[in-house]
């Protein structure tokens, strides 16, 4: 039996003695291409991947969108990576999902190829992707191959696709209960034998992003030249989970002026670039949104510039977290730092030196 | 021999505490730079980061804060999460590899008008020796 298989007669179980009431996984596109799809009855199941590796954008926004209102009244399965999951305990945090109906079950993940690549060509096989993930980066993207949470153990029910015949492992006391019901075995401890060599690996692309990234991106020149090309069509704000604001700040009449005062800054700074507000809207949003960057790449998946906009948020991200010993989305306890404070912190930023 | 550089000061000043101090100075008779534009808001905890990149980005040399000094704030944590706001904005500056020494944070109570006065002398001569903004410059950001 494929991996796949695996999690989808988990889904038919779940369908057939009405354990849920719906589940959120990846369903093949028309295009040959993937995207994700909310399903109630066992025959929406034909087509259903939840393994299919290509990321159509983070799931975390469509399960905002369907608890916003209410939360459902039956549960609902969603079937999601590790770097969705980060997103959802960020969102869960920031008071924009309400997770109560929600079982969560997160796959370890092997990455997921770049879109680019998917349009018009067949999607790899994703029980084979898997063998392959182990030993190689190269086909995914590079915000896939330097992230080293390939599991998230925040869902209630996790599947260690990397481990010896890759058995569930309940996380939480839901999971377990979930399992249970459903007559499916699982194990309660996690191994972690098959990851250890992928992590190491991916630690190591990591290291080499940020060095690449202080080479060329670091400094006002090389900044302006790395987004030259936004068009300013805000789609990696869109697509970015963390950016909840309903009224974006950067889309707001804040953002206009008189006529005379366009011609007052265009004389300042020697010509004004039009469409305007780039370093304003990027780095804006970098203050607004890095303490809780999940890395989840949507934003670059988005840009239609191929600005590599995914890992310049990654690597400030980094840093800004590290401020604040914060880790977004790893772990549900520790507070959004923008949301706390301590009386005694931060000495270095106030006063001159 | 060239004519000394005036940095373009932008002050974010709370309205219970720096904003007072600087009135205070004026009252008395205190001289201090004419480099600093002040701008008066209700408390230090309300100054949005992007406020302060739009300025660095439209002609200011740099940026400054005045908020209560920790445990003062008029609503009890504005000036604690200015704090981390800043210490943000600092550490995506230093990241891009722009200068986190253009955003300035200090905390000036309403009496301390003599320290408002030395505070402002100081970072204006430092802003003066960093000399003109460039990114405020540049058309293309």
């Amino acid at each position: 039996m494929s991996l796949s298989d695996k999690i989808n007669k988990l889904c038919e179980q779940a369908l057939e003695k009405e354990m849920v009431g719906g589940i959120v996984t990846l369903k093949k596109t028309a295009d040959d291409s993937a995207m994700h799809c909310l399903i109630t009855e066992q025959s929406e199941l034909e087509g259903t991947d939840p393994l299919i590796p290509f990321f159509p954008g983070n799931v975390a926004n469509f399960v905002k969108k369907l608890t916003r209102i209410t939360p459902t009244t039956d549960k609902i399965l969603v079937i999601l990576r590790p770097c969705e999951m980060r997103a959802v305990v960020e969102m869960v945090k920031l008071a924009q999902i309400q997770n109560q109906n929600i079982i969560w079950l997160t796959f370890d993940c092997p990455g997921t190829i770049p879109r680019s690549d998917v349009r018009g060509e067949k999607i790899p096989d994703s029980h084979e992707f898997f063998s392959d993930a182990m030993n190689s980066d190269d086909k995914i993207r590079t915000i896939c191959a330097t992230c080293d949470y390939v599991r998230a153990d925040t869902g209630d029910i996790g599947f260690l696709s990397f481990e010896q015949d890759a058995p569930f492992i309940a996380y939480t006391e839901q999971g377990k209960k979930f399992l249970n019901e459903l007559g499916i075995e699982f194990i309660e401890k996690a191994v972690t034998d098959g990851l250890d060599k992928i992590i190491a690996r991916r630690i190591e692309n990591e290291n080499k992003l940020y060095d690449k990234l202080n080479k060329q991106v670091k400094g006002i020149d090389n900044l302006v030249a790395a987004f030259a090309g936004c068009v300013n069509c805000h789609n990696c704000m869109t697509n970015c989970p963390i950016c909840i604001c309903r009224e974006c700040f950067f889309e707001s009449e804040a953002m206009d002026f008189a006529g005379d005062m366009f011609i007052e800054l265009a004389r300042r700074k020697k010509g004004l670039r039009a469409p305007t507000d780039l370093g304003v809207f990027h780095i804006g949003r970098m203050s607004h949104m890095t303490t809780s960057c999940v890395s989840c790449g949507a934003c670059e998946e988005a840009c239609p510039e191929k600005i590599i906009v995914g890992q310049i948020f990654k690597w400030v991200a980094a840093n800004v977290q590290k401020v604040f010993d914060y880790s977004a989305g790893k772990k549900w306890e520790d507070e959004l730092p923008l949301k706390t404070f301590c009386e005694e912190e931060l000495e270095q930023v106030t006063g001159i030196e | 021999m060239s004519e000394q550089f005036e940095p373009k000061i932008v002050g974010f000043f709370c309205n219970w505490c720096t904003s007072t101090a600087a009135d205070m100075a004026g009252t008395s008779r205190m001289q201090y730079p004419a480099n600093v534009r002040p701008i008066r808001v209700m408390c230090s905890g309300s100054v949005d980061p992007s406020y302060i990149i739009r300025a660095i980005l439209s002609g200011a040399d740099a940026v400054m804060i005045g908020g209560c000094h920790p445990g003062d704030c008029h609503y009890i944590s504005g000036n604690y999460k200015a704090r981390r706001r800043v210490a943000i904005l600092k550490s995506i500056f230093d990241t891009l590899g722009l200068e986190p020494d253009r955003i300035f944070l200090d905390w000036i109570s309403a009496s301390e008008s003599k320290k408002f006065v030395k505070t402002i002398a100081e970072y204006t001569e430092k802003v003066r020796n960093m000399g003109p903004n460039k990114i405020a410059q540049r058309w293309d950001i």
